[in-house]
């Protein structure tokens, strides 16, 4: 080494802050000439050497409930995706931030076979393993299976597919269910965060013992490549496997909020957000989103269920004024177009009484107007909306249909 | 007679002009040399040319081709308005059009270059119906449209930073753009000196080695203004051999350039009249004579000041102002401001412009007959960049420097020789600065595995041997792999100044209405509460700086003055790490806080430029942690002892001029930029009590310079010595220890000063070397 370098060694030792990470404790060269991390298995409970530096276990856990949600169907899933090739999935990686650095060292996959969830996980123990590791899992990740996660559409599965990348290789996992987004709609006004933990304690009513926070998985991951000692690994392993389990808890309380909703106000449990729950519910059996309850009889009660949500959440109060008034707009606009004038009218006009929102008073003043030919009352109203409360559109239109109005009377009075 | 022409005859007749002019050169027109339209080129694209009027090449533009056709690396160096971007966008398109699966890189160093590029190119794509996608990703693109620009851009527009972090680290994104990557076009590449230069290369190397992993080697094809030694700089950069073209084959029209000292106020205080107010009569002068005329100023004040009061000198009723626009344009306008104001250059709607280096370099404003510079813009090279904004392909322009009273200025209009027979500066970069290569080989890393055998950098396996050590890679299967939760671009910047801005939002009348932005650090020294800032001919008086959100709340005010804000800096040592004594003085390395701070801000008004009030200001200081070198002149050091030796009211000067001296030659020896270092001088240190000169670096957290500088300090000193003892000039100069500074008001000669200082300080035996040397 010449004297140079020994020198800038030596100031390569005093810059401080260097590294990002810091530095880790008792981290140690890693093992050389010995191959991708030998060939054994590191000793976790269940896990048996696949490859070197790759190895899995498998668990089965008994799912009638789900087994019975697939056979009967439900609006969640999309039409042409049944019991076998549905996957729940989860990943575990070197870092949250992305990027072609980070790796993914444990893959979950679980599946349901007869009356049980087959719980696969595939770990990595030597980046040098890399791969033969993603060579095995390609075969585990079907590319056209239906994959049920949370987050998993926006985040595990681009990992997934760089990292294939990476190896020259393409493999997409194309159709996902990722919970977050129906697990948003039902709970983000209810909960303070919508992470997965928040949600097994607060809607699952699931607790888990000595649970490892995702946050330190990636620290433990590089501790035990150090370290080998597969107690490290453990709690990863643990933490990772209960996720997969709660993405299935997940998929069935969800199912039964959708399906049940009523049963589940009755009962109180579990709590979610009536009126997003209504919301999503009319979207997904609009006649232009076929694609979820394929059947009619789905549909229907859907729709049916929706609106019955409505009606509950206007009749029994607690909502505020703003939810009040969103609940009205979207119930009436749906009894309008059933043709159903006279209970859109009784809506708006309750709904108008509890709600200064002046577009339910646009809406009441249209049927007026147009079904009824109460232009007067229709003028009145219009003129009393609170322009104050509305949007540059919305006063545009409120003037508009003001002065029709006024043209019309003036008509009517010639 | 042209109108210039008119104009200039009219100044050469104008002896109270002419009695402050102390040099005024001709530069003589230049043929253009024109080679023919390839004869390979695609039909499509010479259609296009024909029918954009291109019916010949200049003779470096036909060069550069056929260089890049044949598969070489060029640097191509070319004045403004020489049709650089034909250089670079013929070899490319020619290529883009013949395969249709070949992609293009274009890094521009600045955002507001990549969009200017963009459209000028879109145009020449568009107007020839090449149907080549072009796209601009930087941090402004939306979101949504960057996987279309990422899969179909055939060209993508971007600078080095998001390259740095967005691109490269995402790369498995990038794959159809990286794997079919023909080329790498860098402009302006005179840019990339010093750190950032030096950064710039490690982001080559990043780039070319995930390019290879995609089985991709482009062509590099680098675009500078002048500079001293661009094809160095080029290879430097690009670590290839590289061929310059610097043949112009553009015409040029004649060009007068004139240097001029403003009249004494007082002769025997020796007050001269100010830059802005002559600056003013003299672009004055040429906007009514009908000569469109841009107006250089060194700061973003001054930009508004000399624009509005140029604006007040035209303003008339009844002739519309002759009918005259004159702008101001700097950074922080809106994007869309300044296209506009560029496109009103171009068409022809705004005759004058007041713009600080913002319109030095390339953008396109179109053909200008009259520059003004409204004092020396700091550097050789940026003088001849300035000058040539003026000056179209045929007729006769001209430039003119205005000196202030600074000493720099002074001695630039003083020994004009100097200024003109100076070749431009150089540019040295420092790949393998040990902060810069291990930011970057951790970014490598995290990219790709990293074989021990690839050669990033001289000797890499050794420093990621270290960084394994440390636990941030990992040796595995014969590779290094990343093994660290972070996201590493994330933590290095390739720039000095920190991308934090505020917008500045006005709230006349219940609007709400973002008008401009400024960088963190300038708002706290200009949007001070109560400040007047001025945008584009308004005044605003600030209501309420807020740092925290970053905004800035300003109302329309209307007031007869501007304020300036009064800046104290300070250096507190935090930590010594080191003390050892060398080269006859006690350095110690540590780590120090420069403190900025505004307290107070004063009030000036227009015109006359008087000092009208004060006021307190209250904002939090500025801080910038960094690495210095403090050399302390201890008494019975050679150093110590060589100072007391002066006379006392030389000292502090003397000390000043080593600083000066040694920011002149370290670039040299750290390959670095002489703005990446700082200087600081105390006579009396409250840290050490003794007289001190702290060197430290530019860059928060420090970027290895302090150390490097310790460490080749009697290296250093023994250059800086021979350097002032070689120089011709009397009493100090730019080149050496500076120019004499009549504020400082010493009776010697300061030069012979730090010479007799050095030389004591250096001992005999360095001072023979250094003579020696001189032979």
């Amino acid at each position: 080494m010449s004297a140079d370098l020994y020198q800038r060694l030596e100031l390569l030792k005093r810059i401080r802050g260097g590294a990002a990470g810091g530095e880790r404790a008792g981290a140690s060269r890693s093992p050389r000439g010995a191959g991708p991390g030998g060939g054994q298995a590191p000793g976790l409970s269940g896990f048996v050497a696949a490859e070197a530096g790759v190895c899995f276990r498998v668990v089965r856990e008994p799912a009638p409930k789900l087994a019975e949600l697939l056979e009967r169907g439900s609006p969640l899933l999309p039409s042409g995706f049944g019991r076998e090739n549905l996957r729940f999935f989860d990943l575990e990686t070197t870092g949250l931030s992305g990027g072609a650095g980070t790796k993914v060292f444990l893959a979950g996959v679980a599946f349901l076979e007869e009356r049980e969830l087959v719980l696969e996980q595939w770990l990595l123990t030597e980046y040098g393993a890399e791969s033969a590791f993603l060579e095995l899992i390609a075969e585990r990740f079907p590319q056209d299976a239906l994959y049920v996660s949370y987050n998993g559409k926006a985040f595990d599965a681009h990992q997934l597919k760089t990292r294939f990348l990476m190896h020259r290789r393409q493999h997409v996992l194309r159709y996902h269910l990722d919970l977050l987004y129906p697990a948003r709609r039902l709970w983000r006004s209810l909960l303070p965060s919508c992470g997965l933990s928040e949600l097994e304690r607060q809607v699952l009513e699931i607790e888990r013992e000595d649970d490892l926070p995702s946050f330190e998985v990636p620290e433990r991951y590089f501790e035990f490549l150090d370290r080998r000692d597969p107690a490290l690994l453990a709690p990863v392993v643990a933490h990772h496997y209960h996720d997969i389990l709660s993405l299935s808890a997940l998929l069935l309380t969800i199912h039964e909020v959708f399906s049940d909703p009523l049963g589940c106000l009755e009962r109180g449990r579990p709590r979610f957000d009536t009126l997003q729950a209504a919301l999503w519910m009319l979207r997904r059996s609009s006649a232009d989103r076929l694609d979820a309850a394929a059947d009619e009889g789905g549909t229907v009660a859907l729709r049916r269920n929706a609106e019955r949500l409505l009606s509950t959440l206007l009749s029994e109060g607690g909502a505020n004024s703003e939810e009040l008034a969103r609940a009205a707009l979207v119930l009436g606009a749906e009894w309008k177009r059933a043709g159903r004038y006279s209970d859109a009218e009784a809506l708006y006009r309750s709904a108008v009484n509890a709600s200064c929102d002046p577009r339910l008073a646009v809406e009441l003043a249209k049927i007026l107007e147009h079904q009824r030919g109460a232009v007067g009352e229709a003028l009145e109203l219009v003129e009393s909306a609170d322009s104050a409360r509305c949007s540059r559109a919305l006063r545009a239109e409120l003037e508009h249909r003001g002065a029709r109005l006024r043209r019309k009377l003036a008509r009517a009075a010639d | 007679m042209s109108v210039i022409e008119r104009v200039l005859t009219e100044l050469r007749n104008d002896p109270v002009f002419t009695g402050n002019v102390t040099r005024w050169e001709e530069i003589p027109a230049r043929e253009g040399r024109y080679a023919d339209l390839p004869a390979d080129l695609h039909p499509k694209l010479r259609g296009a040319l024909v029918s954009a009027g291109v019916e010949q090449l200049y003779s470096h533009q036909a060069e550069s081709y056929r260089a890049v056709r044949s598969g070489r690396d060029v640097v191509v160096v070319t004045p403004t308005a020489s049709g650089k971007t034909l250089s670079y966008n013929l070899p490319v398109l020619q290529e883009l059009l013949s395969a249709p699966e070949a992609r293009a890189l274009y890094l521009f160093p600045t955002k507001a270059l990549s969009q200017d590029q963009q459209a000028a190119l879109n145009l020449s794509v568009e107007s020839g119906e090449l149907g080549i996608k072009v796209a601009t990703y930087d941090g402004d693109t939306p979101d949504s449209v960057r996987a279309a620009a990422r899969d179909t851009g055939r060209i993508i527009i971007s600078n080095p930073d998001m390259l740095h972090a967005g691109i490269l680290p995402n790369h498995p994104k990038w794959i159809k753009f990286l794997g079919n990557l023909a080329f790498v076009v860098i402009d302006e590449i005179h840019t990339y000196r010093g750190v950032f230069g030096s950064h710039m290369t490690n982001v080559v190397r990043r780039l070319r080695r995930v390019a290879q992993f995609y089985g991709a080697d482009p062509t590099f094809i680098c675009c500078s203004a002048t500079i001293g030694n661009p094809r160095e700089l080029a290879e430097r950069i690009v670590e290839r051999p590289v061929e310059l073209i610097d043949n112009n084959g553009a015409p040029a029209g004649a060009k007068q350039l004139i240097l001029y000292n403003p009249p004494f106020v007082d002769r025997v205080q020796g007050i001269r009249r100010g830059v802005v107010q002559e600056a003013r009569s003299l672009a004055l002068r040429f906007l009514k004579a009908g000569v469109k005329t841009i107006v250089f100023a060194r700061s973003r004040l001054r930009t508004e000041l000399i624009a509005d009061y140029i604006r007040k000198s035209l303003a008339n009723v009844y002739t519309d102002d002759g009918r005259i626009r004159v702008e101001a344009y700097r950074g922080g306008y809106l994007p869309s401001e300044r296209r506009a104001i560029e496109a009103g250059l171009r068409d022809g709607t705004v005759q004058g412009v007041v713009s600080t280096n913002a319109l030095e370099l390339g953008i396109d404003i179109g053909g200008l007959d009259a520059a003004v510079m409204a004092g020396f813009p700091g550097s050789i090279s940026s003088s001849w960049q300035q000058a040539g904004r003026a000056g179209r392909t045929q007729n006769l322009s001209v430039a003119v420097m205005v000196a202030s009273s600074a000493p720099l200025d002074q001695y630039m209009v003083k020994h004009p020789e100097y200024f003109l027979g100076r070749p431009p500066e150089q540019g040295f970069v420092d790949p393998d600065n040990l902060h810069i290569l291990m930011s970057h080989l951790r970014c490598a890393a995290f990219e790709l595995p990293m074989q021990p055998e690839e050669q990033f950098a001289p000797q890499s396996e050794i420093y990621l041997q270290h960084l394994e050590e440390q636990g941030t890679v990992r040796f595995s299967g014969g590779a290094y792999h990343w093994s660290d939760r972070s996201y590493p671009a994330e933590g290095v910047s390739l720039r000095s100044a920190t991308s934090d801005n505020v917008v500045i939002v006005d709230t006349t009348n219940g609007e709400h209405s973002v008008i401009g932005e400024t960088d963190r650090p300038s708002a706290k020294e200009v949007l001070f509460d109560n400040a007047i800032y001025l945008h584009r001919g308004e005044q605003y008086v600030v209501t309420q700086l807020d740092l925290e959100n970053r905004k800035c709340v300003v109302e329309r005010t209307e007031v007869n003055y501007y304020t300036e804000a009064l800046v104290k800096r300070d250096i507190k040592v935090l930590h010594e790490d080191e003390s050892f004594d060398a080269g006859g003085a006690r350095l110690v390395l540590g780590d120090i806080l420069v403190r900025t701070q505004v307290a107070k801000f004063k009030k000036i008004r227009f015109q006359s430029h008087e000092n009208v009030g004060y006021g307190e200001v209250a904002v939090p200081e500025e801080e910038m942690h960094t690495r210095a070198l403090a050399i302390v002149f201890e008494r019975g050091s050679r150093a110590g002892d060589a100072l007391q030796e002066l006379d006392p009211a030389m000292r502090v000067p003397a000390v000043v001029r080593i600083g000066a001296l040694a920011k002149n030659v370290a670039p040299v020896f750290l390959l670095c930029e002489s703005s990446d270092l700082r200087a600081a001088e105390r006579l009396r240190d409250p840290h050490f009590g003794r007289p001190c000169l702290y060197i430290y670096d530019g860059y928060p957290g420090g970027i290895g310079l302090a150390e490097a500088f310790g460490y080749k300090l009697d290296t250093i000193l023994q250059a800086a010595l021979s350097l002032v003892r070689s120089c011709d000039c009397g009493e100090g100069c730019p080149s050496c220890v500076g120019p004499r500074d009549p504020q400082e008001e010493v009776d010697g000669n300061p030069k012979e000063a730090v010479i007799a200082f050095l030389s004591g300080w250096l001992g005999a035996a360095a001072t023979a070397a250094a003579e020696q040397a001189l032979q």
